[in-house]
């Protein structure tokens, strides 16, 4: 019988599949399930093809949809690290305590982040004030023409993160200040890349990401705290030194002191060699 | 050799029939499993967002442009999901503005003018069309169509409601096409026959003969590609544009360069930064609800055009 | 008159033709438009390369095997109930209310945007029945997903075999099983097989159920142990998908050269057209060799 053979084959892979399954690959050495921040996808990315040099037996997979994602697996006992460009909120905590025996979450500073401004290339204005950038992100605010702060008369197109990712609500608090929520008009895209992109190809986009996205084909705009002070370009130096005004801590989140091999992992992270990814990736490295 | 082979063939099927019963079983399960599924899907979707059901405000919900769910400091979150309807409306329908002419359009020529070799490509190709996968349409709206949008309409941004509306049409397409070419093949040849008989052309059978008889077909087509739309997830969310505005004015065509924002392409980019069990993450759960709800309505409803309500599943 | 009916016939025949052929050309143009992009890179060392930075350089292999995984593990959950229940509606069912709502299901499962069945694999699969982000959770929603291309096809394979090949058979005292394995199934395999193929090239481009359900972003590899290339992903882990990673090197990384992209891309598409092309040869040789 024809079918039965074909129906055979097809189930034999699976049987095959299924006996082998379930396990978590402990054949070659130990595994570590990392979700969480968009932000920090590519640095998450990076530490693990570099740590693959130091530790080949131990195997990272690294997704990163947001930071909601890799708390809610944190909480799940799905991943055994957290990214997050957010601190813990006391829900979360309880959550995490609650499904882990009362072990509470660990904190871990692994590096720091500006939140760069975005603008086209070719845009003749070069740097803003925290209260100018409230005005364009800001609800109510009375910017939305490039010509009220000294550029070409272009309706702005302020785009953003959305409304629930860490870079959102971060910049919105640093920016707009207590209980004043975005404009409308401000889109939201579906990632820092995305926003990176329309700056990049629009000339009257303005829009803010992780410093570790800037590029040589996007325009980055200094930012002053005041009106007509100093302003600085978001970079390594101006970021450690606590001058560039929208910055923030990289965080990673475990549930209870970590060991064994996410210890070594961490450790790593912190130490030279990957804080030297952290750089490369355009991110701030933890003062040594 | 042979003889061996017929044996053991003989075998199993001894085993086969000694497993009617049991088979018989399985059988039975599985033909119920898709009612099956489709509980389990509204059971576990309503079990998610079950504890806010309750706190839900309806009418902010429906009637409000505020999707603010992680507040300011000192602000209430606000849940109103005006402007991702009005979005998930506006893809819609400018997308059926585009996709039924040509997918009615399509379906005659090839079910009533293509004949013999032409009409097999224009079948396959339209099929290949259909498989293009949601994501493949998203990265050519993101991609591809962006900087023609751009240069065309001179606007600074291509994603937006017209490229959306565009990459939708195109995956709806297909469907409309497959399923009013069948509407149209049911028309008994006798019609088109008696209708020859009678001196008409082809184009008046299809316009005097065929569009009424097959017209309920026709519409449950157009439905099911309103359903597609709907719930298209993908493709718009990378090729809307996601801008939370709900445009003044309706006539003007400029509306169609604003960037635009869909229900699912909210639940897909905002679920991943929700809290995991918090309001917000219920709320997406509600708008699951909600496209649910109505993809199963415009689905049950489309077949119950075409089959009527007691069903004839011969003809289907 | 005559001459007036001619004239529209004709411009109605051209506005037809010219409908299907929007559809058509565009599409054919931008996807030839894909191929031209992603030919930098195009060829066997980025088909059976390992990426780099999560996609920015390398190949694509893992998660080209990736989406083979997923796509025979949910073959392997959904082949069995989707032929059975095309069995059933087909064969057994009665013609009654209750077939009715099956078939209202079947449709209505169809119907269901992909987003919610991602949702409903968070729900069920992943949390509930606790199989966490996994292979094994991102294939038991898409199962659920395409089953009812499978119903569908099936039972229009079954319906195709005549009526009077199943009545000789009964008359000579097989049972309904016996008739159905013998005489139904051998006679209608092309038509279910086709219908396979339609789910295997589904599964393969689906990326918002997978989303949530077990696709990662990036999973070191091996490069040098083939062992490790042909088997790298086990039921409860997660795995890379040719959809997801799409997503990801288009919308997520930043400074992907653009042939990466494309290449991706290039790839996605072409694997749906050789599954396709697959089941349309199947379709015609089993039309040519129809012996009734």
């Amino acid at each position: 019988m024809k079918y039965t053979q074909i129906l055979i084959a097809l189930c034999a892979p699976a049987m095959a599949l299924s006996f082998t399954s379930c396990g978590k690959k402990t054949t070659s050495g130990s595994a570590i399930q990392i979700n969480g921040s968009d932000t920090m996808l590519q640095v998450g990315i990076a530490w693990a093809d570099a740590y693959k040099a130091v530790n080949p037996d131990v195997t990272i997979t690294v997704n990163g949809e947001g930071s909601g994602t890799g708390i809610a697996a944190l909480i799940n006992g799905t991943v055994e690290i957290a990214q997050s460009s957010r601190a813990l909120k006391p829900e979360e905590i309880e959550s995490i305590k609650a499904s882990h025996g009362g072990v509470a979450p660990v904190e871990h500073i692994v590096g720091y982040d500006g939140i760069a401004v975005f603008v086209n290339k070719d845009n003749p204005v070069k740097s803003l004030s925290l209260a100018q950038l409230k005005e364009i992100f800001g609800e109510g605010g009375s910017i939305d023409n490039w010509s009220q702060v000294g550029g070409n008369d272009l309706k702005m197109v302020p785009v953003g993160r959305n409304n629930a990712s860490g870079t959102y609500a971060f910049f919105r608090d640093t920016v707009c200040g207590k209980g004043v929520e975005y404009k409308n008009a401000v889109s939201p895209q579906s990632g820092s890349t995305a926003v990176v992109e329309l700056c990049t190809t629009t000339a009257a986009g303005i829009g803010y990401s992780g410093m570790g996205y800037i590029n040589p084909n996007v325009g980055v705009l200094s930012v002053s705290k005041e009106d007509g002070g100093p302003a600085y370009e978001p970079n390594a130096k101006n970021v450690g030194s606590g001058d560039y005004p929208i910055a923030r801590p990289l965080y990673i989140f475990t549930v209870g002191e970590p060991s064994g091999a996410i210890k070594d992992y961490l450790d790593w992270i912190k130490g030279p060699g990957g804080q030297a990814v952290v750089e490369a990736e355009k991110f701030v490295p933890l003062p040594q | 050799m042979a003889t061996k082979k017929t044996s053991f063939r003989g075998l199993g099927a001894k085993f086969l029939d000694g497993a009617e019963p049991l088979i018989r079983i399985l059988i039975y399960a599985s033909g119920w499993s898709a009612i099956i599924f489709v509980a389990a899907i509204f059971y576990f979707i309503f079990q998610e967002a079950w504890p806010i059901l309750p706190r839900v405000n309806w009418g902010d919900f429906f009637f409000t442009n505020d999707w603010v769910p992680v507040p300011a400091e000192g602000n209430e979150a606000t849940y109103g999901a005006k402007s991702m309807m009005y979005g998930t409306f506006a893809v819609t329908i400018f997308s059926m503005i585009i996709a039924v002419p040509l997918g009615l359009g399509a379906a005659i020529y090839i079910s009533e003018f293509a004949t013999g070799k032409v009409k097999e490509t224009f079948k396959i190709l339209i099929e290949l069309l259909a498989a293009i996968p949601s994501i493949v349409w998203g990265f050519i709206g993101l991609v591809v169509l962006n900087p023609i949008i751009q240069s065309v309409f001179g606007v600074p941004v291509g994603v937006n409601l017209l490229n959306g509306s565009i990459v939708v049409a195109f995956m709806a397409v297909p469907l409309i096409v497959s399923i009013s070419e069948d509407a149209l093949r049911a028309v008994p040849d006798s019609y088109r026959e008696a209708a020859l008989a009678l001196g008409a052309s082809k184009w008046e059978i299809v316009y005097r003969v065929l569009f009424p008889a097959a017209k309920n077909g026709l519409l449950a087509a157009c439905m099911l590609g309103v359903g597609r739309a709907v719930g298209e997830t993908m493709a718009v969310l990378m090729a809307t544009g996601n801008g939370m505005v709900i445009p003044e004015n309706f006539a003007n065509p400029a509306i169609l360069l604003d960037k635009v924002r869909t229900l699912t392409a909210t639940i897909v980019s905002e679920l991943p930064d929700s809290v995991h069990g918090g309001d917000h993450y219920r709320m997406l759960f509600v708008i699951g609800i909600v496209l649910l709800i109505f993809s199963v309505v415009i689905n049950v409803t489309s077949d119950i055009i075409v089959k009527g309500i007691k069903g004839d599943q011969k003809n289907a | 008159m005559e001459r007036r009916k001619v004239l529209v016939e004709g411009i109605a025949k051209k506005v037809m033709l010219v409908a299907a052929l929007c559809l058509i050309v565009p599409v054919l143009a931008i996807i030839a438009y894909i191929f031209y992009k992603a030919s930098p890179v195009l060829g066997l060392d980025y088909l059976w390369g390992v990426p780099e930075g999560g996609g920015t350089g390398g190949g694509i292999w893992p998660p080209l095997i990736g989406t083979f995984f997923l796509v025979l593990v949910s073959l392997c959950i959904c082949a069995p109930i989707g032929i059975m229940a095309g069995i059933y509606l087909n064969e057994y069912a009665p013609d009654n209310w209750f077939t009715r709502i099956i078939n209202m299901a079947v449709t209505s499962l169809a119907g269901v945007p992909s987003i919610v069945h991602a949702l409903f694999g968070v729900g069920a699969f992943v949390l509930t029945f606790g199989m966490g982000e996994s292979l094994l959770a991102a294939s038991c929603t898409i199962a659920v997903m395409t089953i009812p291309v499978l119903i569908t096809s099936t039972r229009e394979a079954l319906s195709a075999v005549p009526m009077a090949f199943r009545q000789a058979c009964w008359n000579m005292g097989a049972t309904k099983w016996q008739t159905i394995r013998t005489i139904v199934l051998p006679n209608s395999i092309s038509g279910i097989l086709t219908g396979v193929i339609l789910e295997v090239s589904r599964a393969a481009g689906e990326t918002a159920p997978i989303l949530f359900t077990g696709a990662a972003a990036s999973i070191p590899f091996m490069a040098d142990s083939l062992g490790d290339k042909l088997m790298p992903y086990f039921l409860g882990d997660k795995f890379m998908a040719l959809s997801y990673h799409l997503k990801v090197v288009a919308d997520k990384l930043n400074d992907v050269p653009e042939a990466m992209k494309y290449g991706t891309a290039a790839v996605l598409i072409g694997l749906i057209f050789i599954l396709n092309s697959f089941s349309i040869v199947l379709r015609m040789y089993l039309r040519s060799r129809k012996k009734w």
